[in-house]
């Protein structure tokens, strides 16, 4: 069984999954109260963790190195894998028909995934708006993305975070403990002579 | 005050450099970036400290040269933080200063390494003695 953590955008989950199916999800909202050592001891108790899955971002900066950090550090602990897994490639895989992926990045704007392309990051007014989105925002950054016309996908017409993350499980290698990469995107750079 | 105009100010002891800073830390708000400028010694700190007074806080304001970034809570959290260390562009994002601006304002010490526009922009020039010239090229935009 793969106990699978994403602490990278607005909400964070955890999630156990066996193949295809999804044995327990937890989803809340990030932060200090979303309190990953004793939902980890309290959801794999019991259940023969075998691997361990992360969101690698992009994302929340603290967020990412928490749930990467906690990750590692079960992995190396208990002698088990551990598979990176793309943010947003997560959240795309929600859906059975192409979305833009999104997830927060603070002060309005917000890491994106087209379909078929690179992850960005973007203010509301500069996203495509050929797809449906997908992703977990803060209220007001999803209402300014609603606010310049985007739709979100229902969450009743998407797969579960658990769901998704043991369909991308399928495929995803596993990495060696110090070669686990974050995914950093920030906006700005270094001016160094 | 226009964003663009230049003003300068000198102060002839580091308690009149501190209460500028003190001016500059009461407007402040969340998501403000300030760039300080100014060579070893120029008085950066003690202007932060100032600042920091501004925002509320009641920590002990020290350079944080070896430590990058150092985060003082109060009416608003100030992140201060400190490039002269800094020594190629992608150790950049292990202050996650993104985040710092998200959570409240930054004040950053050695600012012109930093790549950005939209940021106040303050310089700091040891006259002599205790003597110093505050020179504010970039207001804040409020």
């Amino acid at each position: 069984m793969i106990f699978v953590i994403d602490t990278s955008s607005a909400l964070s989950a955890v999630a156990i999954v066996d193949g295809t199916r999804v044995v327990v999800e937890q989803i809340d909202q990030s932060g200090p109260g979303f309190h990953l050592p004793a939902r980890y001891r309290a959801i794999a108790k019991g259940n023969n963790i075998s691997k361990i899955a992360v969101a690698t971002g992009p994302g929340s900066f603290t967020g990412v190195r928490v749930g990467v950090s906690f990750g590692l550090g079960v992995a190396i602990g208990a002698k088990i894998p551990i598979v990176p897994l793309p943010t947003l490639g997560i959240q795309a895989a929600r859906s059975a028909t192409p979305v833009l992926a999104v997830a927060e990045a603070g002060r309005g704007r917000v890491y994106h995934l087209a379909p078929g392309g690179q992850p960005g990051l973007a203010e509301a007014d500069e996203l495509p708006r050929d797809w449906p989105v997908v992703g977990w925002l803060r209220p007001q950054t999803r209402a300014a993305l609603e606010a310049v016309g985007l739709r979100f996908e229902p969450e009743s017409e998407l797969s579960t975070f658990g769901a998704a993350a043991a369909r991308l499980l399928e495929a995803a290698p596993e990495v060696a403990y110090g070669s686990l990469k974050v995914e950093y995107m920030q906006s700005f750079s270094a001016r160094i002579n | 005050m226009s964003p663009a105009t230049t003003t300068l100010r000198e102060t002839s002891a580091p308690e009149e450099t501190e209460a500028a800073g003190e001016e500059l830390g009461r407007r402040l708000r969340k998501g403000d970036l300030v760039l300080l400028k100014g060579e070893l010694g120029a008085g950066k700190t003690t202007f932060v400290r100032g600042i920091a007074r501004g925002t509320g806080s009641t920590a002990s304001v020290a350079s944080p040269t070896f430590q990058l970034v150092r985060v003082y809570p109060g009416r608003l959290q100030l992140a201060h933080v400190d490039l002269y260390r800094l020594e190629k562009g992608e150790e950049l994002r292990d202050l996650g200063l993104d985040e710092l601006l998200d959570a409240g304002a930054v004040v950053v010490e050695w600012g012109d390494r930093l790549e950005v526009t939209d940021a106040a922009l303050i310089e700091i020039e040891h006259l002599g003695g205790d003597r110093r010239l505050l020179r504010t090229e970039n207001d804040l935009r409020h």
